[in-house]
């Protein structure tokens, strides 16, 4: 199996379909170190339904799920890097969260690039929350290899007007939940990681439409 | 009246100040979250180790110092909160 390094762990696949081959490229290592995550689907094992979206939805599914035993967890959301911090937009699919970041890559210019476009890793590393690129990164294989300190998360909805507030933990922890993976095996250290990231995160409820107000509100409101 | 305890898999876990009860019987994903308030939590606690209905009423009557028909009224509402949700046996 090829090695890779994501979220600082040794991940061992063997991906043959084009998008998880050209989304996990920049994360192949040359290690002896053992794997601490096997991913064991490969298309052979599920070849009656195999095709490169399938490779792609069920080797993210073992990663994520896995890497619940190593302190992270993914948040289904656009990362945007921002003057050396992460900030997540997350939504259900179609509400368009990866068309506000690309609002943020227009506005910002070179200070700004995506880090993950649809499922970033947050890992607890030396005790600060990181976000992490991985190779499952959605439609655009827009990500890249790189471990970057977590700034803030913001749940985002259709608006007619920009609107930003920040949410209290109780209000923030259905919304984390519902746009993660909950595997009932693995609820406890789910929910222990979440206590720690609910108690140190700042997070958002961002109301907004497609402009550069939009932009202009959720980084005033998140920056910190 | 008799015996009641927490169905194996219901977890209570505090989540940035918020308890809630998880329900993991399920072998796939989890999907809702109970909230508790802080009643409930002094309830549940006790009926994780088993308990009957005097018991619950005495832990409520001891923490919050009320009359022991009010809290046996809270105690009885919220077991059967619970027993309608299937989480107690």
């Amino acid at each position: 199996m090829k090695k890779y390094s994501v979220a600082s762990l040794v991940v061992a696949m063997q991906p043959k379909e084009k998008t998880l081959s050209i989304q996990s490229r920049p994360y192949e290592l040359k290690t002896e170190r053992k794997a601490d995550i096997i991913i064991s689907v490969s298309s052979d094992s599920i070849r009656e339904i195999s095709d490169d979206s399938n490779e792609y939805i069920y080797t993210g599914a073992e990663f994520y799920r896995k890497l619940l035993d190593f302190g992270g967890m993914v948040l289904h959301a656009s990362a945007v890097v921002l003057d050396g911090r992460a900030y997540l937009f997350s939504a259900k699919s179609g509400v368009g969260k990866s068309t506000h970041t690309s609002l943020w890559l227009e506005y910002f210019g070179k200070r700004a690039y995506i880090l993950n476009d649809d499922k970033p890793a947050l890992r607890l590393i030396n005790n600060r929350f990181m976000v992490c690129g991985t190779p499952w990164s959605g439609k655009t294989n827009n990500s890249r290899n790189e471990i970057v300190p977590l700034g803030a998360i913001a749940f985002i909805k259709p608006g007619i007007k920009n609107v930003i507030r920040r949410l209290c933990a109780e209000e923030a922890l259905p919304l984390m939940l519902s746009n993660t993976l909950r595997p009932s095996d693995k609820a406890v250290m789910l929910m222990t990681l979440l206590d720690r990231l609910l108690c140190c995160t700042p997070i958002y409820k961002l109301h907004c439409d497609m402009s550069m107000e939009a932009v202009e509100c959720s980084y005033n409101g998140m920056k910190g | 009246m008799c015996f009641m305890t927490i169905k194996k898999g219901y977890i209570l876990k505090e989540v940035a100040g918020c308890f809630v009860v998880v329900d993991t019987t399920g072998c796939l994903d989890f999907n809702g979250i109970i909230k508790l308030n802080e009643t409930a939590v002094v309830l549940w606690q006790v009926l994780e180790k088993g308990a009957e209905m005097r018991q619950l009423t005495e832990a409520l009557v001891s923490e919050y110092e009320i009359d022991y028909t009010e809290a046996e009224k809270d105690a009885l509402s919220f077991v059967d909160s619970l027993k309608e949700a299937g989480v107690i046996e």
